[in-house]
């Protein structure tokens, strides 16, 4: 059973159409990654999950059931950081974990719920007079309440310190090794690179790819970057290089050659190199950064 | 079940509020000064004719000041109810938790109805201190039981406001679309009957007579205000409970919603109906 299941998902608002034809498929136990910029129906497809919004047409299961006709079921098994979410200022921390624990019928206490996410010297202080990362850490404390199957993280990261953002992601890893499906969205792919085993971008309200991080560079073959340093650079070595197949781009540096180029030509680079009259000294590769992957999938005319 | 974790949770919270505080103190203020404007200024002609003022008399003197003051507490109690949690992002949390949007609708209710409760119930405490020392025959049962009308209208315009705080994300047209009601209840409602009864009968007032057709609709819709409701509610169980017979009226010929108890069934209409309709349109809105 798929823990999360989009099938042709479509939602207006107004004139703008937010979601065009989401189909989405998140398996149970994985930690998947849901990136997007900003407006790009991130927060949309999370309000459809939890019956806040409802779908103009297409199916939406979570965790096997509809998730517009039995959205409290869902909510029973499944904990929530929303985005865009506030506290309930009068209240103290010992007294949204204690609701939480009401509202899913659970048997805990909420101490060792504020321990886990770092707020136990905080208990009993009313949240109005949280910071933001206190406000977020306090949240995911009640979504953790009952055990959930599945959490989702909407922009989990945001108002983290590194700390904090840490720690968010050992809990993370915590819940997903006791088999907890997590849904995670964010705008900076780097956040999810360190925890995620699939990775999905939506751009403009449709989903423009799903892969694992290696699939999708492979996919895009961005290629990678191929570092050489040689003893001396022989003359029309560059020219010589770029007339290769598959070779992009050369910039020569000193004695250091940056060779962007696709992944199976690095051996014939770095032959014509020596054919050239090089010494290689030695060479590495580098990936492309993840924020030109990320670019690549969600900017320009694809 | 989760109901009941929405109305603790409301509770606790808009118990603390500053604005709750203010009002029960006015409340308790208020209720302290109509007591002795009652029984020491203006009492009422039946305390002027016999010479003595029982409590049944006080009520029947204070149930028009509580008529204006409950409706502004409770409005001023519920009316950021839903649409201030919808305004903050909070009912995000409310709402991601396994709460149904009935629960939240009932625990709403209940939560702020709690509330108001308190609130009333200090400021009636101190209304029977003074009560008490004041009246001639006090009975504690009579007061009582005008403390738990008066309650039941209170829970009116709680169920009134969280209907109407269920359509709007902006909690000043909350508040203004509870307060205008409130304005149209109690001081244009009789107009707008006489208006309706006016336009029934062919736009003109002209050969309405007591008894027809005309006028014992006119007399419904009169009846159909939840502030009518109230003040007639407490007269009958003032009657009731009366047992010197003087304010006994002949009333058992009369109509069915003419009978005092019918304010009973407005008041459960006007905790019903509201709530109802704030719930239906709650359900069907994305937030």
């Amino acid at each position: 059973m798929a823990a999360i299941e989009l099938d042709g998902v479509e939602k207006s608002f107004g004139d703008v159409r937010a979601l065009r034809g989401v189909d989405l498929e998140v398996e149970e136990g994985e930690i998947f990654g849901f990136l997007g910029p900003n407006g790009a129906g991130k927060s949309t497809t999370i309000n459809v999950l939890l019956d806040f919004v409802r779908p103009d047409s297409g199916s939406v299961r979570v965790l096997g059931r509809d998730a517009r006709e039995e959205s409290v079921a869902i909510r029973t098994r499944t904990g929530v950081l929303p985005e865009g979410f506030d506290v309930y200022d009068r209240l103290t921390a010992r007294e949204h974990i204690a609701f939480a624990i009401d509202s899913k019928e659970a048997d805990e206490e909420p101490y060792p719920v504020l321990e886990r996410v770092g707020l136990e010297d905080a208990v009993d202080r009313k949240a109005g007079g949280f910071s933001t990362g206190m406000r977020q850490r306090l949240v995911l404390g009640m979504a953790l309440v009952g055990d959930p199957d599945l959490l989702i993280l909407d922009e989990p990261s945001s108002g983290l310190d590194p700390n904090g953002a840490r720690e968010l992601r050992e809990i993370v890893r915590e819940e997903a090794n006791a088999g907890t499906t997590v849904f995670f969205s964010s705008h900076i792919l780097g956040q999810v690179e360190a925890v995620c085993d699939r990775v999905g971008i939506i751009r403009d309200g449709s989903l423009v790819a799903v892969d694992t991080i290696a699939g999708l560079r492979d996919n895009l073959d961005s290629g990678a970057t191929l570092v050489v340093e040689v003893d001396a650079v022989p003359d029309g070595a560059a020219h010589r290089l770029k007339s290769l197949d598959g070779v992009t781009d050369v910039t020569i540096e000193g004695t250091t050659f940056r060779i962007t180029c696709e992944n199976d030509v690095k051996m014939a680079a770095i032959q014509e190199l020596e054919d050239s009259g090089a010494n290689v000294s030695d060479f590495s590769t580098e990936e492309a950064p993840l924020e030109d992957l990320f670019a690549a999938y969600t900017e320009g005319d694809r | 079940m989760s109901w009941k974790a929405v109305a603790e949770k409301d509770f606790r919270d808009a118990i603390r509020s500053r604005l709750l505080i203010v009002l029960t103190a006015l409340f308790a203020l208020f209720a302290a000064g109509a007591a002795y404007v009652v029984t020491e200024i203006s009492p009422p002609q039946q305390a002027a004719f016999t010479g003595e003022l029982t409590t049944v008399l006080l009520i029947a003197g204070l149930v028009s000041a509580t008529a204006i003051f409950i409706p502004i507490v409770s409005i001023a109690v519920a009316y950021r109810s839903l649409a201030g949690e919808r305004d903050s992002g909070s009912l995000k949390l409310l709402l991601s938790l396994p709460n149904s949007r009935s629960d939240v609708i009932l625990g709403k209710f209940l939560g702020r109805a709690g509330v108001v409760s308190v609130a009333l119930f200090v400021g009636f405490a101190v209304g029977i201190v003074v009560t008490a020392a004041l009246a001639d025959a006090f009975s504690p049962l009579e007061y009582i039981v005008f403390v738990g009308i008066s309650m039941l209208f209170a829970f009116v315009f709680i169920a009134i406001t969280v209907g109407i705080s269920a359509f709007t994300s902006s909690t000043s047209r909350a508040a203004y679309g509870a307060f205008g009601l409130f304005v149209v209840f109690q001081f244009l409602w009789t107009t707008l009957a006489q208006g309706i009864a006016y336009a029934v009968n062919g736009f003109t007032f002209e050969g309405i007579e007591e008894g027809d057709a005309v006028f014992n609709l006119f007399q419904f819709i009169t009846i159909l205000d939840p502030t009518a409701a109230y003040q007639q509610g407490t007269l009958w169980v003032i009657r009731q409970l009366d047992e010197s017979g003087e304010l006994q009226e002949a009333t058992a010929d009369l109509p069915f919603y003419l009978q005092d108890w019918f304010g009973f069934v407005v008041m459960a209409f006007w905790i019903i109906v509201p709530l109802a309709i704030g719930y239906l349109r709650f359900e069907s809105s994305d937030l």
